[in-house]
Order: structure tokens, then sequence, then C-alpha cells
């Protein structure tokens, strides 16, 4: 059966969990003006990779990412895959421990940073033993519940905008090439579709949906960016350390019971966080089962997750969480860029030789 | 007195309703075994005698092998007994030493059709099923009439005999569910189903399992409206309901009666299910959310006067919330299990007296007053009962998250709920699943 809506959910919630705490910061920190000449430049090479993905996978109907890579030598998969899986790891701790101190910070300060790790961490964990589908039907349950909600919000957010503040439009520069923000700011792109390698045959999906659901997505880039641009204008919003919540925060309504509408907004997006931390979590277990076997994969979850939930707890503050972010950037890039590559690569020789 | 009597005799030594009653059929002596209690003995003889007697002006040596042929079939003493038990008549003849099996006129012991009783319907057809099964399968047959609808029926149980059918439409159900259904109740032949739980248990549900496998309904449409969807039903006798199987989240919502109404009305009363049961889930943990935990989300004059109401209120909002939604369970249960007449006063002490005097005893809050009944109010919108018990179930969970967590631990609370439904699978089709039309589940 065709799941492709439960896959694209999936992947929008995602992505949306990845655009709007960090991405409008880093974009704004790498530039200071033409702000949609780096975005523009990564969302052409996020959908130009993700193409590669999918049609390399596509060339391999009957095997996912790890049957493809093993046609390699046993070793020789291990040595590709490692760096995915080293990134898999990395990233589930910097989400978890980066959300969990942006609650903290903006929403629950009386709560210890603890307490919400512990809570995001047993929920991607229960969620990732029950396996991909659950994940998948949770993603499409949880997107009809929210989404509209998150729609709404972004809609309410046009009522303080100045469209000067868009200006100046160009950039003849490209400045933002030389700044490291630019390149942490690829975490928004990086991560999120590459568990369609690793989705069993058996869940179907259609490739040209999800490309045509990426195309649905890239408006919210640009949102997240332009948004707190144009109400505060750059010289301000490149001070904030949250430029979107902060935009969120500053919307009055009249009608409405509630003066920080932004709470809802912002914590459904942890909830999405939680989601593709199970997702996380999912993927790299099965990396591990591979590697290890022996131990069922709902136990490698639980060791994960009790080894990350141990490393976040050791990582002290936000600045400690950004470096993380920064270190993690050639993994990064490897996951975005050299996957889809090798797989695409594979496939081509693979049908030549057929 | 030949042995095989005596062994029956044996066995129903202590029931008085047990009768042997010598009868002549065309001329020959024979013995009829029954129940009094099920069996009506009187008409039955009549109709035996009359269909021997207008049968003996033709012929009687003919007429009497006939009968014997015709309308018995040869049973042993164990058959014998199951068939009493059942309700049959046993025709023992002296003479050939032979137990023949008859269909006697039972005595009435099932009320008739009327409306069902726990659901309501509006402007749709107001019959409902009864404790019998096999007029419950003559309902749906009524209404289905076609010769793809299989019925298959089977006697369950080790001592206390059940019996349990089948019906489902031959080119839409899916076979692989069947398959699994026919299965789990062949190995399972044995277990006694006094009540529904056992059902549960032998179809393989687990014991803590919130979710169960069936939608239990009384009214014919959903039923019949469940086989054009490919579903099948389960009667089991006894129960004044059909087990539609399997039972899906959306059953939640969309009920078969919804569709006599035009499009656009059966789309927004949709909806306002979908709403009662967020409401139900939101609510509660909203206010204890709000107030104890993040206030400073709410519009300030609002914030200042949920203080106000709550000043003086000894305890937190988790406490105070548990009280009462505690004591709406109560008024609940009890409703159900007093006399018709008792039932609107309980609801008046409770929903007036203890609101009241619980709010001027400054033990809770004006708006939580609000909230239950909100909450409680909206728990009803959802279809079928058992729905709305999952609902009032899992509304605690995020009470729960919600007072510890806040607006994250609602929100947290509902990710759990829908990973929970996401992760059950009833007989292997997904509970999260939508039925889509004609045809199949999935």
């Amino acid at each position: 059966m065709d799941k492709s809506l439960q896959v694209i959910c999936m992947g929008l919630m995602s992505h949306f969990g990845l655009i709007f705490f960090i991405y409008p910061e880093r974009i704004i920190a790498s530039t200071q003006k033409g702000h949609w000449e780096p975005i523009l430049i990564q969302c052409v090479i996020f959908i130009l990779f993700l193409w590669l993905y999918l049609k390399g996978l596509s060339y391999f109907p009957k095997q996912d990412i790890i049957g493809i890579l093993k046609t390699l030598g046993k070793a020789f998969s291990f040595t590709l895959l490692f760096p995915v899986l080293l990134y898999l790891i990395i990233t589930t701790i910097e989400l978890v421990s980066a959300y969990a101190e942006v609650t903290n910070i903006i929403f629950l300060a009386n709560t210890p940073t603890w307490a919400i790790i512990t809570l995001m961490i047993l929920i991607s964990t229960y969620i990732a033993v029950k396996g991909i589908e659950t994940i998948l039907r949770t993603a499409l349950l949880i997107f009809c519940i929210f989404f509209p909600l998150i729609l709404l919000t972004l809609l309410i957010c046009f009522q303080d905008v100045d469209w000067h503040n868009a200006f100046p439009i160009m950039d003849t520069g490209f400045n933002f090439f030389r700044e490291p923000p630019f390149y942490t700011s690829f975490f928004s792109f990086a991560i999120v579709f590459s568990f369609l390698g690793f989705i069993p045959k058996k869940i179907s999906y259609n490739s040209k949906k999800i490309m045509f659901a990426v195309f649905f997505l890239i408006p919210f880039f640009f949102l997240s960016v332009y948004l707190p641009l144009l109400t505060f204008g750059n010289e301000t919003a490149s001070t904030l350390l949250f430029p979107f919540i902060t935009t969120l925060d500053k919307v009055q309504l009249q009608w409405l019971i509630f003066d920080r509408a932004t709470l809802f907004f912002a914590l459904s997006l942890v909830t999405f966080i939680m989601l593709l931390t199970s997702l996380l979590l999912w993927q790299s277990s099965i990396i591990m089962s591979q590697y290890i076997p022996g131990l069922k994969q709902k136990y490698h979850i639980v060791v994960l997750s009790v080894s990350i939930f141990i490393i976040c707890l050791c990582i002290p503050s936000w600045q400690e969480t950004e470096k993380l972010l920064w270190w993690n950037t050639a993994f990064r890039f490897y996951i975005l860029i050299v996957l889809p590559l090798i797989i695409f690569l594979i496939g081509v020789r693979r049908k030549r030789l057929s | 007195m030949n042995s095989i009597i005596v062994e029956i005799n044996e066995v129903f030594k202590d029931a008085e309703d047990f009768f042997i009653e010598p009868f002549s059929l065309a001329g020959e002596a024979v013995l009829l075994l029954g129940l009094h209690s099920i069996v009506n003995l009187i008409k039955t003889k009549e109709i035996l005698k009359k269909d021997m007697d207008t049968s003996e002006v033709i012929h009687s040596i003919k007429v009497k092998r006939t009968f014997f042929n015709r309308k018995g079939i040869e049973i042993n003493s164990e058959e014998a007994i199951k068939s009493i038990l059942q309700g049959k008549l046993i025709i023992y003849s002296k003479e050939k030493n032979i137990m023949l099996l008859f269909e006697p006129i039972p005595i009435e012991l099932n009320r008739s059709i009327e409306p069902p009783a726990n659901e309501n319907v509006l402007q749709g057809p107001l019959d409902s099923f009864i404790e019998d099964m096999s007029t419950n399968i003559g309902i749906v047959r009524k209404k289905v009439s076609s010769a793809q609808l299989s019925v298959k029926t089977y006697t369950l149980g080790s001592d206390q005999k059940k019996k349990l059918s089948i019906v489902y439409l031959d080119d839409r159900a899916d076979k692989g569910v069947i398959k699994k259904i026919i299965s789990h109740i062949e190995m399972n032949q044995h277990t006694n189903i006094l009540y529904l739980q056992h059902l549960y248990r032998f179809m393989g549900m687990r014991k803590w399992e919130v979710i169960p496998q069936f939608n239990n309904t009384e009214m014919p449409l959903e039923a019949v409206d469940g086989l054009n969807k490919g579903r099948v039903i389960l009667f089991v006798d006894g129960f004044p309901f059909a087990l539609i199987l399997p039972h899906l989240l959306w059953d939640m919502f969309a009920q078969a009666n919804d569709r006599n109404f035009a499009y656009p009305i059966m789309s927004a009363i949709r909806f306002l299910r979908v709403l009662g049961a967020l409401v139900t889930l939101i609510f509660p943990a909203l206010y204890v959310a709000l107030v104890a935990v993040n206030p400073e989300i709410l519009k300030i004059e609002l914030a200042l006067s949920i203080a106000q109401s709550r000043e003086g209120i000894p305890y937190p909002p988790f406490v105070e919330i548990t009280i009462m939604l505690l004591i709406l369970e109560l008024i609940i249960e009890a409703s159900i299990r007093l006399p018709l007449s008792i039932g609107p006063t309980v609801t008046m002490v409770g929903g007036i007296v203890i609101g009241q005097a619980v709010v001027d005893a400054k033990l809770v809050s004006n708006l939580l007053i609000i909230i239950v009944a909100a909450t409680s109010i909206a728990n009803s919108s959802v279809v079928g009962f058992q729905n709305a018990l999952i609902l009032r179930l899992l509304k605690y969970v995020v009470v729960i998250f919600a007072s510890i967590y806040g607006v994250l631990g609602i929100l947290s609370g509902l990710v759990l709920i829908s990973a929970y439904f996401a992760s059950r699978e009833i007989f292997g089709i997904p509970y999260t699943s939508l039925t889509k039309g004609r045809g199949g589940i999935g």
C-alpha cells in the first residue's frame, strides 16, 4: 500500500521542527542583506541531492540502503555507514539537548533541563521501539492535529510586517560563503529524508509525491527568515537569539484569551522533534543491529537512548550545544551530499552492468 | 430402560425441568426427552401429532418411515445431551433403539425487537439487536439480502456451551482477517465465553489493552455498514449487540446513520465529534497547565481573574481537578447503576448541589466546574460508549503530564496517545487506518 502521505507528513513535520528555532538566527547571522540568496542556494542543493538519493534508491526496488551498500562488501559498507551512524547519534544528542535547553529558556523556566530531556527521550524511545510503521502513523495523526495550528499562527504573524525591511534585496558579494553560520544552517536540511533509504520495502512510497511535497516545504524556509526580518529589520533581528519565536511573541490579538499563543506553536514543534528523534533512534538501531547482531533491535534502541540521555546530561549549556553543531558540519555534508552520490553512482553502475 | 436413556437421565438427575415423556408417533411408542424450561412441550406434541395424523390417512407405514428419515438425524448419547442443552427435542424410539433429533417449538424467552437502548438514533432505522443470535442474523440478512452473505456458526465452551457466529460478505471481506478469526476460534473451542473479556482474550488481545478489538454496536444499520466496508461481524448468543471487527479509530467519529444527512452536515457533525474528543483530552489538562505551570500565556486580566477564583483553595490544581473528575466519574457510574427514577436525582445532586457547595466551600474554583462540565459533555459526543470510555481513561494521562510539564506535557501526552493508537494493530490492520469507501479496510 502506498504510504507516501505518512512519509511526507513525517518529513514535513521534522523539517518544521528544525526550521523555526535555529535556522533563522543562522541565516541572519551569515549575511546582512539579500537573505534569500543563501536560502535559495541551500534549497537548490537540498532538492538536487534529495532527487539524486531517491533516484539512486529507485534503482534498487527490493533493497534498503544497508542492503545496497553491502553489495560492496561488509567491511567497506561499514566504512560508508559508520559516519552516518555517528551523525545520527550526534544529531540526536544535539536535538534533545538543544530543544530541551530552548524549552527551558523560553517556556519552562522553573522546570530543570534534565526533566525535559527525560520526557523527550522517554517518548521518543517508546515510539521508536514500536517500529517504523508506528512512527509513520503517529506522524500522520500528529500532523492532522497540529498542522492547522501552525498554519494559523504563521498567518497571524503577517500583521506586523513592514515590507521595506526586505531591502536591500541583492547581495552581490556572496560573503555568506565565508561565514560558519551558513554551513551550520544546513542542519535544517540534512537529516530528515535520509530515512527514506532505511524504510523496509514493504512500505512503499511515491518519489514524485515526495519531491512535490518538498517544493511545498521551501516557502517555509523563506518565511522563517523573512518574518522576523520584515517585522524587526535586519539590525534588530540579528541581535535576537530566537528571532522567529520573538516575532510570534510580538503578535497581539484582542480576541484570543492567550497572551503568548507562541507557546502552542513552539511546543508543538518540540513534539515534532520528539518524533524526529524517535526516527533517528530507529535508523541508528537498524545500522547497529546489522553490525552487532545477536541483540534485538528494541534493545539497541534502549541502549542507545540511555547513552544519549547520559551524554545529554553532561552537556552543560547552550554554548556547548552550538559547538557541537559546528563540529558536526563535516558529517552533515557527508549525509546530505556524499551518501546520495554514492547511492546514485552504485545504482547507475548496476544499471549499466545489467 | 435402555442404557442410553439411563445415561442421559444420570446427567440430568438434578435438573427438575428435564422430562422423559412417553408418546406415540404413528402408533409407535417413543420417548420424548428435553427441558421444560426451553421447550414448549404441549405445542410441540400438537405439531408432532398433527404431522402424523394427516399423513396416516394417506399411508401409515410409508409415512412412518418418511418421518424418521426426513426429520430425524441419528445421534449418540453425547450429542443428545448437548442437543438437549441447546433446547432441542430428542425422540427415542424404543423399538429401533435409535435417538432422533427434532426441532421443537421453543418457549419464547426473548424480548421483541425494540429501539436501541444505549445508542440513540436521530432520524434513522429504529431497530436494534436482541439477545437471541438467530434473530440478529435474521435482521442482518433482511437488510443485506445478498447471496454473498456468509454465516458460519460455532459452538464454543467446554462445560457451558455458547454459540458464536461469524457473518461477512464473501466478496468484500478481507480473506486474511477471516482466516485468522476462524483459526483463533478453532484453536480455542473449549474456552468458555461468558463475558466479552474471554472473547478478547482468546482473540489474542493482551490483558492490559485499552483499545478493544471489536466495535460493539446495537444498531443493525451500523453492522450492515460494516459488512459493506468489508468488515466481519461476530454474534455471540446472549449478547444483544454485534461485534464489528476490526475496530478502527475512525469509528469513534463516524456513524453510518450520518450518511442519512446531507454531506456538509455530515462533515460538520463528524468534525464536532473530533473536536469533542480533543476537548475531552485537552481541557482538564489545559486547566492544570495554565494555573500551575504556564500562567504567563494567559492574558493578564484572565490570569488575575482565575487567580482570584482560586483564592483560598488550599491545594494544587492537579489535586483539585482530580477530585472533581473523580466525583464526575462516580456520578456517571451511579447513574448507570441506579434505577431510572433515581438516576436524575443523583445527577441533580451531583451537578447542582455538589457543584455549588464545592465552590462555596472553596474546595475548587468556579472555572474548574465549567471545565469539568465541558469535558463530560464533550466526552459523550463521540460514537459508542466504549470509545467514550477510552477517552475518559486517557484524559488522566494527559492531566498527569500537564501537571508536571505544563503545555509541553499536554502536547507530549497527545503524542504519546497518538503513538499508542498508531502502534495498535487489530488482525494485521492498523487501528488508525481509515476505511476507504466500499470494498476494503485499510
